[in-house]
């Protein structure tokens, strides 16, 4: 999966052209049903705040189908708009900007993109035209029952123009967003929108002035969401049926627009990367690793099978296992370490599994230091012989008779295990910490997206009804395999083995960081049927976003998830 | 069309002695009901009877999306109701269509109620039930006094919508006034109409007064909204001199918006009405032209009524001021041969001449107009079309209401220039914007 951000579509007027024809109509198209103010600047600002989204996921579409929803929104009121409204100009001098804070890819079947977004917008301004009726005895008595309503003779009409601008529109926003297979959701957590409101009446304009402060709430709480979510959904689902004929036509039209015109926004080719067929699949092979998702309704997939673990997890599981190197793991070199972790951000997608399996290597500064048990090592070695080896293959021992005493004590050299000396010097691989340099621009998406798999951190959301159901089948399922096959059970599941004891409380706090969403947010947890509908992605039992670096990983797994304004 | 239940109530109030024209509220009732008609926007059909003297009740039945109707009944202790309301046989068309309204000088009208206090305290109650929605109307009019009267409507509806208007209306004959409070919007409103010329003269021979200048002015306020109205109209009604055929020239001006609405009707001949209006913004600079049409079409059957000729004004004239003449004449017959009777004579028959010519004249015209009148009322009219157009809006309203086999059918529609939908398909002149059809039938 990938994005584009587009900044050339910014930087002529054609932007601005844009936005004003898409504005106009979609106010044309509601105009008939709803009070002037509140619909003109709910949608003014709405622009504003639609053309930095359009720069955010590079994804927009129309905004006539957007308001659309508003229109049947608003309760049929009293009707004093005497035209149609034009926007007579719409200027956006700079770039919005836009800032991606998290980014997440691959947590969770059921969103595809979950990211954080700063987005910041300046000096926008739109300038709005329309004519009201100004004679309100006139509108009363065209709303109110014939029946009892007197006789007016005062019918005159009168119309006034008014032209209302909105100069200055400075916004900025953090928004939560997620794609989905049927859209995208936006959430927007803290929004401080500032702009000069002029009104070619003045006696109204403190009184629109008013009413646009009150209608800001809303705006950012319903409809914007509402809004974008409708307009991605119909995008999203004109996309399945419409991509088949243009694909084979797609790269032709892909170089020719590419090469021609500045794209405003998406347009055709470039849904086709967005296709929901293409995020169905990506989405299944996101899915179909996440093979601890306990989905027990379905059979036959990974996640089924007991004692699989995803493998997302195998660098916490590895961190966990019984090694040298992580026993000793408070010796390694930060400095090593960090270097370590720099290089393999960058380079991670040429090598990614030898850089994280962790050897069996004491760190050097267990040597220096002179910290080391010997007592201690040799349990660690034998643990891991028993649980790896096969019955016929013999342990090779290398026997050291320092002192008569101790002949039946086994060693382990202080250099290194026969197995790690020929595989090489690098002893500081497989930390448990997985530390990314954040990508601060969207302009480097490329590093993001490559280091996101070393640092994959999977909580996994799980019913909570199944939970304990699951993990009680499980012990019981493999209670009888441990008694006859130790080995084999222990090599499927090291997290139940009973008799490892130093390790004892690390596997109880991998335990809990796997399964600790499962604890804490179980009231997250949404059905599936629930998800399926639209404007349940806006609720906030939806919303659960759990990120990779060290932010993400914060809310994922210790902390509660910011409250989300919906 | 007038629905029964309007023309019983309007029958309520002539049998009462209320005019119905002499309040602010109708005061251009003339223009409104040759511009701006009512056109029926869906199939409709009404079954009205009066059970008793006393009750009258309506079923209605209408499909335009759904289908829907009402249930009416109406009581009321007023005499003779029964005689004024028609089935929709008997009925001239004339009186249930809305039409050129004959306004009458305030002396004639005021004559029924002055025979006593038996007409005072008669009450009209009305309800009406709709369904599927279950809204419910009533109406109360009751009068107080012979000047005053109270009238109550109500609305209510099951969304927490209910309104209650109160009209408090007294009318003097050269005064009315008017209370309105109503509960939608907390609107307040009062009007006052006053009428000038009016008086009838001390000598009823000497000039017969054919026309009335009234003056209105009505005052809103809508408590809720704080938005304000006002209107003032003046309005005059005469009849031609010479063919006593009526018009109506009405002035209206609305201060705080600037407009400023002229309009000028006429019953050109008995079947044929005219009316135009013209409006002004003096603010916007907005201007508009309406024109309205009416065309009636008289029955066969009713053929009796000839039109009026010179010879039989001439006749009656000598009739009619026959008292006039004969001492002239039988003194002249007498004889004597006298200088001095001779020269009073003389005088006496210069003096009747010089005054006869405008008696006759007067009288003439009197004529005339109770003649266009009669000629009206008795007319037999089976089919009446109405057309009005405006110039700002571009649209032509069409209406055809006529007598059809005992039912009263009122079929019609509004059409506009260009669609405001389609503009690129122009090929059709006109779009039509609504239509509908109503039928009648009344007991």
């Amino acid at each position: 999966m990938s994005f584009r951000f587009n900044p050339e579509s910014f930087r002529d007027n054609s932007f601005n052209e844009e936005i004003r024809a898409k504005l106009t109509k979609a106010l044309n198209s509601s105009s008939g049903s709803s009070t002037p103010t509140m619909v003109e600047t709910a949608s003014s600002e709405k622009g504003a705040v639609q053309g930095a989204k359009m720069a955010a996921v590079s994804n927009s579409g129309s905004l006539g189908a957007a308001t659309d929803s508003e229109s049947t929104m608003r309760s049929r009121k009293l009707d004093i708009l005497k035209s149609d409204i034009i926007v007579s100009k719409v200027n956006f001098p700079t770039m919005p900007k836009l800032e991606i804070l998290d980014l997440d890819i691959s947590a969770q079947p059921r969103s595809l993109v979950k990211g954080i977004c700063k987005i910041s917008c300046m000096d926008a301004m739109l300038q709005i035209q329309t004519e009201i009726e100004g004679n309100l005895l006139l509108v009363y008595s065209e709303y109110s029952p014939e029946f009892t309503t007197p006789t007016l003779n005062c019918k005159g009409s009168f119309t006034i123009p008014i032209t209302m601008v909105f100069s200055g529109v400075q916004l900025e926003a953090i928004t939560n967003i997620f794609v989905k297979n049927s859209g995208i959701g936006i959430s927007f957590n803290d929004v401080n929108l500032d702009f000069d409101f002029n009104c070619s009446i003045k006696i109204l304009q403190s009184t629109i002035e008013k009413r646009l402060k009150k209608s800001m709430q809303s705006l950012f709480k319903d409809v914007l969401p509402k809004v974008i979510f409708n307009m991605s959904q119909s995008l999203f689902t004109a996309e399945t049926g419409s991509s088949r004929p243009t694909e084979a036509a797609s790269g032709d039209e892909e170089a020719y627009s590419s090469s021609t015109a500045p794209k405003v926004i998406l347009e055709e080719t470039d849904m086709q990367e967005l296709s929901a067929a293409n995020m169905l699949r990506l989405s299944t092979l996101i899915s179909s690793r996440q093979t601890l998702s306990l989905q027990a309704t379905v059979l036959n997939v990974p996640s089924t099978i007991p004692g699989c673990l995803e493998r997302q997890n195998l660098h916490r599981f590895n961190s966990r296992i019984p090694s040298l190197s992580n026993y000793y793991a408070a010796y390694k070199d930060p400095e090593r370490h960090a270097a370590l972790m720099k290089r393999t951000s960058s380079t991670l997608a040429i090598h990614p599994p030898s850089s994280l399996r962790s050897e069996n290597l004491l760190p050097e500064r267990v040597l220096q230091e002179n910290a080391y048990d010997l007592k201690t090592i040799a349990s660690i070695q034998s643990r891991i012989f028993d649980r790896g080896a096969d019955d016929n293959v013999r342990p090779r021992r290398r026997k050291l008779t320092l002192k008569r005493k101790k002949k039946s004590k086994e060693e382990v050299p202080t250099e290194a295990p026969d197995s790690g000396i020929s595989s090489g010097t690098d002893t500081f691989v497989g930390s448990p910490e997985p530390t990314t340099p954040v990508a601060e621009d969207a302009n480097q998406p490329t590093t993001e997206t490559s280091s996101i798999p070393a640092n994959t951190m999977l909580s996994l959301k799980l019913p909570t009804s199944i939970r304990p159901n699951y993990l009680t089948r499980l012990e019981r399922t493999l209670l009888p395999l441990e008694t006859g096959r130790e080995k084999a059970t222990a090599s499927i599941n090291p997290l139940e083995e009973p008799g490892f004891s130093p390790y004892r409380p690390e596997l109880h706090r991998l335990h809990s960081s796997l399964y600790s969403p499962l604890s804490r947010h179980g009231s997250m947890l949404i059905s599936s049927k629930e998800l399926s509908e639209p404007k349940q992605l806006l609720d906030p039992k939806g919303l659960n976003l759990l990120c990779l670096n060290r932010h993400a990983r914060k809310w994922g797994n210790e902390e509660e998830p910011p409250p989300y304004q919906i | 069309m007038l629905d029964y239940m309007e023309s019983v109530s309007r029958a309520f109030e002539q049998s009462t002695g209320w005019s119905r024209d002499n309040s602010y509220a109708n005061i251009t009732a003339t223009s409104k009901a040759l511009l701006d008609f009512k056109i029926p926007t869906a199939f409709e059909f009404q079954v009205s009877n009066a059970t008793t003297p006393y009750t009258f009740n309506t079923t209605r039945v209408s499909t335009r999306n759904i289908f829907n109707g009402s249930l009416t009944y109406l009581y009321s202790d007023a005499d003779n109701l029964k005689d004024m309301v028609r089935g929709s046989g008997a009925v001239s068309l004339q009186q249930v269509t809305e039409t050129y309204r004959y306004f009458q000088p305030f002396y004639n009208h005021k004559s029924a109620p002055s025979n006593g206090d038996r007409l005072v305290r008669k009450s009209l109650y009305y309800g009406r039930m709709y369904y599927p929605t279950s809204n419910l109307e009533a109406m109360m009019i009751k009068r107080l006094t012979p000047y005053t009267q109270v009238k109550l409507k109500c609305l209510s509806t099951f969304n927490e919508f209910n309104i209650l208007t109160c009209h408090w209306q007294r009318d003097t004959g050269r005064n009315c006034q008017e209370l309105i409070f109503s509960t939608n919007d907390l609107l307040c409103g009062y009007r006052f109409l006053h009428n000038f010329l009016g008086t009838p003269s001390k000598m009823k021979t000497s000039l017969y007064n054919n026309s009335s200048l009234s003056l209105g002015t009505e005052l809103w306020l809508g408590l809720i909204t704080l938005s304000p109205g006002c209107s003032t109209t003046l309005r005059y009604c005469t009849h031609a001199p010479n063919t006593g055929r009526p018009l109506t020239l009405t002035l209206s001006w609305n201060p705080f918006f600037g407009n400023l609405s002229s309009s000028y009707s006429a019953k050109t001949s008995t079947s044929t009405t005219f009316c135009a209006k013209y409006d002004f913004n003096l603010y916007s600079i907005d201007s508009n032209l309406s024109f309205g049409v009416e065309v009636w079409r008289r029955g066969s059957t009713n053929q009796q009524h000839e039109p009026p000729t010179s010879q039989s004004i001439n006749k009656t004239d000598n009739l009619m001021y026959h008292h006039l003449l004969p001492t002239l004449s039988q003194s002249s017959s007498h004889g004597h041969g006298q200088t001095k009777m001779e020269h009073e004579q003389q005088l006496l028959q210069d003096l009747t001449t010089a005054f006869s010519t405008s008696l006759k004249r007067i009288d003439r015209e009197k004529f005339e107009i109770e003649n266009f009148q009669n000629d009206y009322s008795c007319a037999n009219f089976t089919s009446v079309w109405k057309l009005s157009t405006s110039l700002r809006d571009k649209n032509l309203k069409v209406l055809w209401e006529g007598k059809f086999k005992g039912f009263l059918v009122s079929a019609g529609g509004e059409f506009f220039k260009s669609s405001p939908l389609l503009d690129n398909r122009s090929r059709t002149p006109l779009y039509p914007a609504r239509f509908g059809v109503q039928l009648q039938y009344s007991t």
